[in-house]
């Protein structure tokens, strides 16, 4: 069953600071979680095809976008290539959370805003979402 | 600096867990009761027999002292703004496998910049008889696919998910730690939810 952060959508609801991108569902609520909790506002896709159909309903882009790399069906490398090519998005920040071992040279490559090794941490996370939502 | 006031003494022995101290340079200063028993018990060294030497010395492996090493310098770097370190491993015996997660405190000195030391702290989260934990060879990718298709690890202690397990079951498979394969993917098991982010398990879970 979609979760409320997954569904969520429409004109009247609160613009979304963040975006998490990640097919595994407990990554998905323990890092939404700690963000809710900080007072962020935060919507989820569980794919990436899911994040592109999320993102393009959006009125108001988020303020950041945190995207898994490997996640069935589409990547989070074509993900983020969709979004440069996309003017609507293009400027919209991505920030990779992944546990790829060559995670800082397919940062550099994609052109992403940054990126956080898995598991990261409670700090780590707050200090990057501040960075781009404050 | 006196290597005693790095950490006060009172505030070492309230740990409960094994807990020692080094200085800027890596140095053993201090290790509290909790090691010595912990030391007593395993047949480690106790608190004597390391103070004055350095820790990664203690590290038998090449491999594993050039991580730790790397660990400490990253802990040190200035962008981290005294930020601590937490990391889950597994350190077995023939027996047990037992599953820790040590949590590294940069120490800044009360009255000028730099660091004084570290303060690291090693709790065992979990404790069972060492073939429950561990993949037996040949490595069986079914035992772990996902109904998505992936095999799913876990980002923090790079233990595998049972297929199907619930609660959920996570294990080692050292062949999936030294050869990473493209059709794995990284979540959180419910042991590192609890230490990277504070989230408490659901209940139930083996983790």
């Amino acid at each position: 069953m979609a979760s409320r952060r997954e569904v969520e959508a429409g004109p009247d609801a609160r613009p979304a600071d963040v975006v998490i991108v990640d097919d595994d569902e407990d990554t998905r609520d323990t890092l939404a979680s700690v963000l809710e909790s900080s007072g962020y506002h935060v919507r989820t896709a569980t794919s990436g095809r899911h994040a592109l159909d999320t993102l393009a309903g959006m009125p108001v882009l988020p303020r950041l976008v945190l995207l898994d790399l490997l996640m069935p069906g589409m990547s989070g490398d074509d993900v983020i290539r969709e979004m440069k090519r996309t003017p609507r998005l293009a400027g919209v920040p991505v920030v990779l959370f992944s546990g790829a071992s060559d995670l800082g040279q397919r940062s550099a490559t994609l052109a992403a805003a940054g990126w956080v090794r898995k598991p990261g941490n409670l700090e780590e996370l707050l200090d990057l979402v501040e960075r781009f939502v404050a | 600096m006196d290597t005693d006031e790095i950490v006060p003494r009172d505030v070492l022995e309230a740990e409960p867990w094994p807990a020692y101290v080094l200085d800027a340079t890596g140095k053993f200063v201090a290790v509290n009761r909790a090691w010595d028993r912990e030391a007593q018990q395993a047949g480690g060294p106790t608190g004597s027999a390391v103070i004055g030497t350095m820790w990664l010395d203690h590290i038998a492996s090449e491999e594993a002292r050039a991580w730790y090493r790397a660990l400490l310098e990253r802990l040190w770097a200035p962008d981290r703004r005294g930020r601590g370190i937490d990391h889950v491993c597994a350190c077995n015996t023939p027996e047990l496998y037992r599953l820790f997660a040590t949590r590294f405190e940069p120490i800044a000195p009360e009255d000028e910049g730099g660091l004084a030391g570290v303060l690291i702290v090693t709790r065992l989260l979990e404790e069972a008889p060492i073939g429950e934990r561990y993949s037996v060879a040949p490595f069986d990718e079914r035992r772990f696919l996902q109904p998505d298709g992936v095999l799913l690890q876990c980002g923090g202690c790079r233990r595998m998910r049972v297929a199907g397990s619930s609660p959920s079951l996570w294990v080692f498979v050292s062949e999936l730690v030294a050869r990473p394969r493209a059709n794995v993917s990284h979540g959180l098991c419910e042991i590192c939810r609890e230490v990277y982010y504070g989230i408490a398990p659901r209940g139930g879970g083996r983790a």
